[in-house]
C-alpha cells in the first residue's frame, strides 16, 4: 500500500494526471500526509520530468533525480490515454477516487472525455482539480510556460533585480516549488472539508498566475495606492542596518547579517572590534545607518572578509544577532548539524537509481511519522494492482493488456 | 451552495506574525480568525508599504491585505488576566497559528500540552526560523537569514555575489506551508480528539525551494550555483527588448517549449541571420550551452527584440506556442489585460473611503468560492 495507515489523509485516493512542475508537487504533499496517489503516464508520453537532469547511470526514464524527488510515495499506472479501450479503465479508476487532478492546458481533459462533468457521471462527489498556467478563461487561457515564466509575469522576477541591471529572480522555477503546489493542496483540502460537511464535491481551477501573485501583494499595493513603483534596492530592509550578505574567508563564501536597533548595533560593533562605530554620528541611529549604508556595509565586509562564514554566524547568534551562512547544497546535505539532527533529508533505495536523496517534509506533526514510505515509482510499477484499483476483473485487465492499452 | 464558506466551522486564534497569510487563507474561506494582539498592537501593523508612504496606525497596506476579514482582541499575555483569557479562548478554539518557541509559552503557563489537555482537538501550528528543537532552534531568523540558511540565496545573484530577492519569499512560503499542514491536521481529528502540535521550520521550507541542487550534489557531486549571466542556454534566459526584458524558456530537448517556432518567427520577421540557428549543430542543449552559441543567439534575438515591446513579444510568442513571458513590474501587473478581463483584482477596503485594488483569490472553488473579505480590524476592535 502506498496510502499511509494512520496518517491524516489515509483513505483518500487521488487520480493524478499532472506532469512536470507544480502538479506533481501538489500530489506529493497529499501523499506525504497519507493520501494514495495514482499517477497516470504512458511509455509513449511519460512525464517530461523523467528526462530532466540530474540523471544517473544510463540516463533512462527511471533515473532522473528531479522526477524522483517529486514523485516519492506515489503509485504509477502506465496507460495509453489515446487507446480506444483506455477510457473505460480510467473511468473505473476515477469511480474509486476522491480527487482527480490535472495540469494540462484547458481543453485537453475534455478531448479525452475526462473533464469534470465526465468524471461526475461515475463519481458524483469527485473533487476535480485543474491547474493550468492562466486559468480556464481570459486572453491568456491557452498560454504555456514554466515556473520562471510565471515569476516574470507576476512581478516576482523583477523583485530580484538590482537597480539598472537584469533581473535575476530566484534563479529557480520557484512558483512550481512552493506557491502553486501549496495553494493547490490547500484548495483541495478545503474542498475535502466541505465535502465532509455537505457530501458534495466540486470543481477547482487554480490559475498559476493568480496563485503566485496572491502571495506577493506588497509592490502591487504600493503602486495601486500610492502611484509609485517601490524603488529597487540592494538587500535593503528599511528597519535594519547593516542588513545583507557579506563576503567571508574562502572561495565565494558569504554570511547573512541583519542588525536591529541601537542596542544590537552596539553589541555588533563590539564583536567586530570596532566599538567606536556605535557612537560615531554617521552610524549611531537607525536613520544615520540607513543614510550611510554603503560605508557601513564596507566596514562590515572588512571584518567578515577575514573570518569563516560559520564563525561569523555563531559569534553573532551567540550575542542574539540574526546571522546565517549562505549555504550551498553541499552545506545543507553534509555540513548543517541542525538539519541533520532534525532528519530533514531522506535517503531512499530506488530499484534503478540506487540510494539517493529526497527533500524532506518541513512540518513535524506530533504523533505523525514524516518518513517516506516508498521511492518514486518506475513507470507502470503498480499496473498489477489494476484489478483492485479499478474493480475490473483480472481477466478483462489481461485482455486489455494484450490489446496494448497499458503501454 | 454554502454561502458562509467551506471552513466556517473553524475557530482560529492567530498569535503569530509570520503566519498572517495562513490566517488569511482560512479567513477567506469562512473561518473565524481572531488576531490576539499585545496592547502595543501586532508588529504586522508596522509592515510596509504604507498609505502615502507614511507610517502610522492603520496605514500599513500589507496589514490591511493580510488581515481583511479577521477580528482583533488585545490580550497582555504577560499578565495573569491575559493568560487566563487566552486559556479560556483556546478551550473552544480549533487552531492556534503561532510563530514562537514553546519556551515562551511555558514561561507564561500556557504550553501546548496543558492547553491540549483541556481541549484535545486543539491544533497548534508554530512557524519559527529553525523549528522548535535542534542545535540552531534558538537562533534568530528573519527572511534574509532563512533564505541564506535554507539554500535559496546561494542559487541566485550576480557575478559579484549571491542575492536575496525582495518579497519575503521565505516567510510567505512558510505561512503557506503552515496553512496546508494545519488543514491536514485539522482534517485528521475525530469529534473528540486528534489535536496535534505542528513544528514548522522556515529553513526547511526554504530548502524545498532549492529545486534540483541537493540531487545534483548527491548524484553527481556537482554544486549548482548562481548563473552569473542572463542566459542558461541559447533560448533559455532573460533577454532585453524595447521596453524591458522578456523571460524565454524555449528548447527542443528536455524542459522548454518552442525553440524551432521562435527561430521561424524571427526569420519570418526578416531577421536573416536567424535561419542558421536551425542547422543540425544547434540541435543539442550541450551546444546551446556553449559561450559561442549563447552569444550568437543573444545577438540575433536582440536584433529582433530591440524594436518590440515585451507585451507584444509575449502575446505573439504565446500564439506561436513559445514559452515566453514579459518581466513585469507592479504597474504592468495592475494593467494586465488578462487579470483585468478575468476580474482577478479585489477592492481592498483600507478604511479611508477609497478602496485599493489588490490580488484576488489564488484559486477558484466552484461550490464554495469563499468570500470577499471585508476590512482589517482596528486594534482590539473585538475585545470585550
Amino acid at each position: 500500500m502506498s496510502g499511509g495507515g494512520n496518517l491524516p489523509l489515509a483513505g483518500i485516493r487521488v487520480l493524478d494526471f499532472t506532469w512536470v512542475g507544480a502538479g506533481p508537487f501538489t500530489t506529493k504533499i497529499l501523499a506525504d500526509f497519507g493520501a494514495e496517489v495514482v499517477k497516470i503516464e504512458s511509455r509513449k508520453r511519460p512525464d517530461q520530468l523523467r528526462k530532466a537532469e540530474p540523471l544517473t547511470g544510463s540516463r533512462t526514464i527511471e533515473e532522473s533525480g528531479y522526477f524522483a524527488n517529486r514523485n516519492v510515495n506515489k503509485k504509477s499506472i502506465s496507460i495509453d490515454l489515446k487507446h480506444p479501450d483506455a477510457h473505460g479503465v480510467i473511468m473505473a479508476l476515477a469511480k474509486r477516487c476522491d480527487i482527480v487532478i490535472n495540469s494540462f492546458s484547458p481543453g485537453v481533459m475534455d478531448r479525452f472525455a475526462l473533464d469534470y462533468d465526465d468524471i461526475r457521471t461515475v463519481r458524483e462527489d469527485v473533487i476535480y482539480v485543474s491547474m493550468p498556467l492562466a486559468g480556464s478563461s481570459g486572453p491568456y487561457r491557452d498560454f504555456l510556460g514554466y515556473g520562471m515564466n510565471i515569476a516574470a509575469i507576476v512581478g516576482l522576477m523583477q523583485l530580484g533585480a538590482l537597480p539598472g541591471r537584469w533581473p535575476v529572480g530566484t534563479g529557480t522555477n520557484f512558483p512550481d516549488h512552493l506557491p502553486n503546489p501549496l495553494h493547490a493542496a490547500f484548495a483541495i483540502l478545503t474542498a475535502v472539508a466541505s465535502r465532509r460537511r455537505t457530501g458534495k464535491g466540486q470543481n477547482i481551477v487554480l490559475s498559476q498566475i493568480d496563485s503566485t501573485l496572491a502571495m506577493f501583494p506588497d509592490g502591487l499595493l504600493d503602486c495601486a495606492a500610492n502611484g509609485r513603483v517601490t524603488a529597487e534596492t540592494a538587500h535593503s530592509n528599511p528597519q535594519n542596518a547593516p542588513h545583507g550578505l557579506f563576503p567571508c574567508a574562502g572561495d565565494d563564501r558569504w554570511c547573512a547579517i541583519s542588525v536591529t536597533g541601537n542596542a544590537q548595533f552596539a553589541t555588533f560593533c563590539r564583536i567586530m572590534g570596532k566599538e567606536g562605530l556605535a557612537s560615531n554620528p554617521c552610524f549611531a541611529t537607525d536613520e544615520a545607518r540607513q543614510e550611510n549604508l554603503v560605508e557601513l556595509h564596507a566596514l562590515v565586509a572588512e571584518w567578515t572578509g577575514a573570518a569563516e562564514a560559520h564563525d561569523v554566524m555563531t559569534e553573532l547568534q551567540e550575542a542574539g544577532i540574526a546571522a546565517g551562512v549562505v549555504q550551498t547544497a553541499g552545506d545543507l546535505l553534509d555540513e548543517d548539524p541542525h538539519l541533520r539532527a532534525r532528519g530533514f533529508w531522506q535517503y531512499l533505495d530506488h530499484p534503478v537509481m540506487g540510494r539517493s536523496v529526497y527533500h524532506g517534509v518541513p512540518a513535524k506533526i506530533s504523533g505523525i511519522a514524516s518518513g517516506y514510505r516508498s521511492p518514486a515509482p518506475t513507470l507502470g510499477q503498480h499496473n498489477g494492482e489494476l484489478p483492485e484499483l479499478t474493480g475490473v476483473d483480472p481477466e478483462t485487465i489481461a485482455r486489455l493488456h494484450e490489446k496494448q492499452v497499458f503501454q | 451552495m454554502m454561502t458562509d464558506g467551506a471552513l466556517s466551522h473553524l475557530t482560529i486564534l492567530e498569535t503569530g506574525v509570520i503566519t498572517a497569510y495562513a490566517g488569511k487563507l482560512f479567513s477567506d474561506h469562512g473561518a473565524t480568525v481572531t488576531l490576539v494582539e499585545p496592547p502595543s498592537g501586532s508588529p504586522l501593523r508596522n509592515h510596509p508599504p504604507f498609505l502615502d508612504g507614511a507610517e502610522g496606525p492603520d496605514r500599513s497596506l500589507h496589514f490591511h491585505y493580510m488581515s481583511a476579514g479577521k477580528r482583533s482582541v488585545v490580550l497582555d499575555l504577560d499578565t495573569t488576566e491575559g493568560q487566563r483569557a487566552f486559556r479560556h479562548a483556546t478551550a473552544s478554539a480549533d487552531i492556534v497559528l503561532d510563530d514562537r518557541l514553546q519556551d515562551w509559552w511555558r514561561e507564561r503557563g500556557l504550553p501546548y500540552e496543558k492547553l491540549h489537555e483541556a481541549n484535545p482537538r486543539l491544533v497548534w501550528c508554530a512557524v519559527t526560523p529553525f523549528g522548535q528543537w535542534g542545535p540552531y532552534s534558538g537562533f534568530r531568523g528573519g527572511d534574509l537569514v532563512s533564505m541564506a540558511m535554507g539554500g535559496m540565496a546561494w542559487l541566485t545573484g550576480y557575478e559579484e555575489g549571491p542575492l536575496v530577492s525582495r518579497g519575503e519569499i521565505s516567510l510567505r512560503s512558510a505561512a503557506l506551508y503552515s496553512a496546508v499542514a494545519t488543514m491536514v491536521t485539522a482534517l485528521g481529528r475525530s469529534n473528540s480528539e486528534g489535536g496535534r502540535f505542528i513544528d514548522i521550520s522556515v529553513q526547511e521550507v526554504v530548502a524545498l525551494g532549492t529545486e534540483t541542487a541537493p540531487q545534483f550534489h548527491d548524484l553527481h557531486k556537482v554544486t549548482r550555483r548562481r548563473n552569473p549571466e542572463p542566459q542558461k542556454q541559447a533560448g533559455i534566459g532573460v533577454y532585453p527588448c524595447k521596453d524591458g526584458y522578456v523571460m524565454i524558456y524555449a528548447a527542443e530537448a528536455g524542459l522548454g517549449t518552442g525553440w524551432t517556432r521562435l527561430i521561424e518567427w524571427m526569420t519570418e520577421a526578416g531577421v536573416e541571420q536567424a535561419g542558421k540557428l536551425l542547422t543540425d549543430e544547434w540541435a543539442t542543449n550541450e551546444f546551446k550551452q556553449s559561450p559561442a552559441a549563447k552569444a550568437e543567439f543573444e545577438r540575433v534575438f536582440c536584433l529582433f527584440a530591440a524594436s518590440r515591446l515585451k507585451q507584444h513579444l509575449f502575446v505573439e510568442g504565446q500564439r506561436r506556442r513559445i514559452a515566453i513571458s514579459p518581466v513585469n513590474g507592479p504597474d504592468d501587473v495592475l494593467r494586465d489585460p488578462h487579470l483585468l478581463s478575468t476580474g482577478y483584482f479585489r477592492d481592498l477596503d483600507i478604511g479611508t473611503g477609497r478602496s485599493v485594488p489588490c490580488p484576488g483569490a489564488p484559486f477558484r472553488l466552484s461550490a464554495t468560492p469563499g468570500r470577499s473579505t471585508g476590512r482589517a480590524p482596528q486594534l482590539g476592535e473585538h475585545s470585550r
